[in-house]
């Protein structure tokens, strides 16, 4: 191979990177950068600056608190894009920061901190019926009601099924589950104890 | 199937073939022993009848009409199983017999009392764990330490940062299952529907033991209580 034409590669590319970095950073701080353009994501988590999910959450059917997710901007750290958002519960004013960053594949990662290498597989770009996502498995889409939403289809995103009269209740308790509509996002979240979250309003920047 | 062609019970045509017809499958499910019956309405007969009806009537009426609803139950009636490690004490177990052998075909029940400590251990899991990386990045590591080293004492505070974090779950002791008062019933998506009518229906005869809640919940569930 032609080394010549390698280094020129390299230099152009090494440029291109560095003008790519220089127009994000340029006016911000270096540690929460705000970035120019949106990148691609999953269908299932739609990630734009703007977008908010409002949720109800209750109890064996007894309301306990609302909670809201808003994506207030869009970082970069450390070179990656994330989407910063904001976990309001309840009338407690503080809030609770997540960032979102999407992988090559359109797989969306959560952590709470950019800098730690602590991420969390949330869902993939186009998950199937028996995939893997992390500790937990893709069961299928199902019809699922939201008062946002009215029955929508989605998918199912749990630790373990819990369609099986053998389980026992200790484990039964220790289930998770999580539904995600294709253009919505997280239309639901349930567990094993009788909580649940379920989507009663969102609005998105870009539908 | 049981094939009635004529009103069976008090006061009704009571044909010999129908009365042989409920004999015979009040002995299979166990209302009445075994016995030859000759096709004529009997105390035994009209016992069972009645003792049908109890599962989901507040005042029995002892007639069964064609393909009305105590020959539909009678024709689906077969009892459930309980899920492995599920208690049912005292009033649960009077209610799961109530309304057990009336569920639609595929029913289970899959939850009933659970301690306290079973729920502490999960709300204590959530904060050591689960959402340990979520709490100390909203309320700080000096909080999450503090609450970390008494968790039964600082179990108000952990509830608190727990639900901050947008985790909905109850306070240990206060859910309805920990004061012995809910069952949770399984069972394929389908009969969901079916499963809360029957609830409902074994309620109304019953409102001095079911209080008439009833939820599907998102984990699959139906969920029912007692007064």
């Amino acid at each position: 191979m032609n080394t010549k034409y390698l280094t020129a590669c390299a230099a152009i590319a090494c440029l291109l990177t560095l003008s790519c970095t220089s127009v994000v950073s340029d006016s911000l701080p270096a540690d929460s950068e705000k970035a120019a353009t949106p990148r691609k994501t999953s269908p299932y988590f739609p990630m734009s600056v703007g977008n908010r999910w409002h949720y109800s959450c209750s109890v064996e059917g007894e309301h306990v608190f609302d909670k809201t997710l808003t994506i207030v901007a869009l970082e970069v750290h450390q070179g990656t894009e994330y989407f910063h958002g904001q976990l309001q519960v309840g009338d407690d004013p503080s809030t609770l920061n997540l960032f979102y960053h999407a992988d090559d594949l359109g797989g969306i990662f959560m952590t709470f901190d950019p800098a730690l290498a602590d991420e969390t597989l949330l869902v993939t770009a186009n998950p199937l019926s028996g995939d893997r996502i992390g500790n937990c498995q893709v069961a299928g889409e199902e019809l699922v009601e939201t008062p946002a939403t009215g029955e929508i289809k989605a998918l199912l995103i749990e630790n373990f099924s819990l369609d099986n009269p053998q389980l026992q209740d200790e484990q039964r308790m220790e289930w998770e589950g999580k539904h995600y509509a294709r253009g919505v996002g997280l239309v639901s979240e349930a567990d094993g104890l009788g909580g649940s979250c379920v989507l009663h309003a969102f609005h998105l920047q870009n539908p | 199937m049981m094939i009635l062609t004529q009103a069976v019970g008090k006061g009704c045509p009571n044909r010999p073939e129908d009365v042989k017809a409920l004999h015979r499958r009040l002995m299979e499910i166990g209302k009445i022993p075994c016995y030859v019956s000759q096709g004529t309405l009997d105390d035994r007969i009209m016992k069972g009848i009645m003792d049908v009806q109890k599962h989901f009537m507040h005042a029995p009426d002892g007639v069964i009409q064609v393909n009305h609803t105590t020959h539909r139950l009678l024709n689906h009636w077969s009892v459930k199983k309980v899920s492995p490690g599920v208690q049912l004490p005292g009033r649960l177990k009077t209610a799961w017999d109530l309304v057990n052998p009336i569920l639609p075909k595929g029913s289970y029940c899959s939850s009933g009392y659970r301690s306290a400590e079973s729920q502490r251990r999960i709300l204590q899991r959530f904060y050591t764990s689960k959402y340990k990386s979520a709490i100390i990045a909203k309320y700080g590591q000096t909080q999450y330490d503090s609450a970390r080293s008494d968790m039964l004492a600082h179990e108000d505070e952990i509830l608190t940062m727990v639900r901050g974090v947008g985790q909905a779950i109850a306070k240990p002791g206060s859910s309805a299952h920990q004061r012995g008062k809910a069952i949770d019933l399984g069972g394929p998506a389908t009969i969901d529907n079916q499963q809360v009518k029957i609830i409902k229906l074994v309620a109304r005869a019953h409102p001095s033991l079911l209080s008439g809640k009833v939820i599907k919940e998102r984990n699959g569930c139906v969920h029912f209580e007692l007064v």
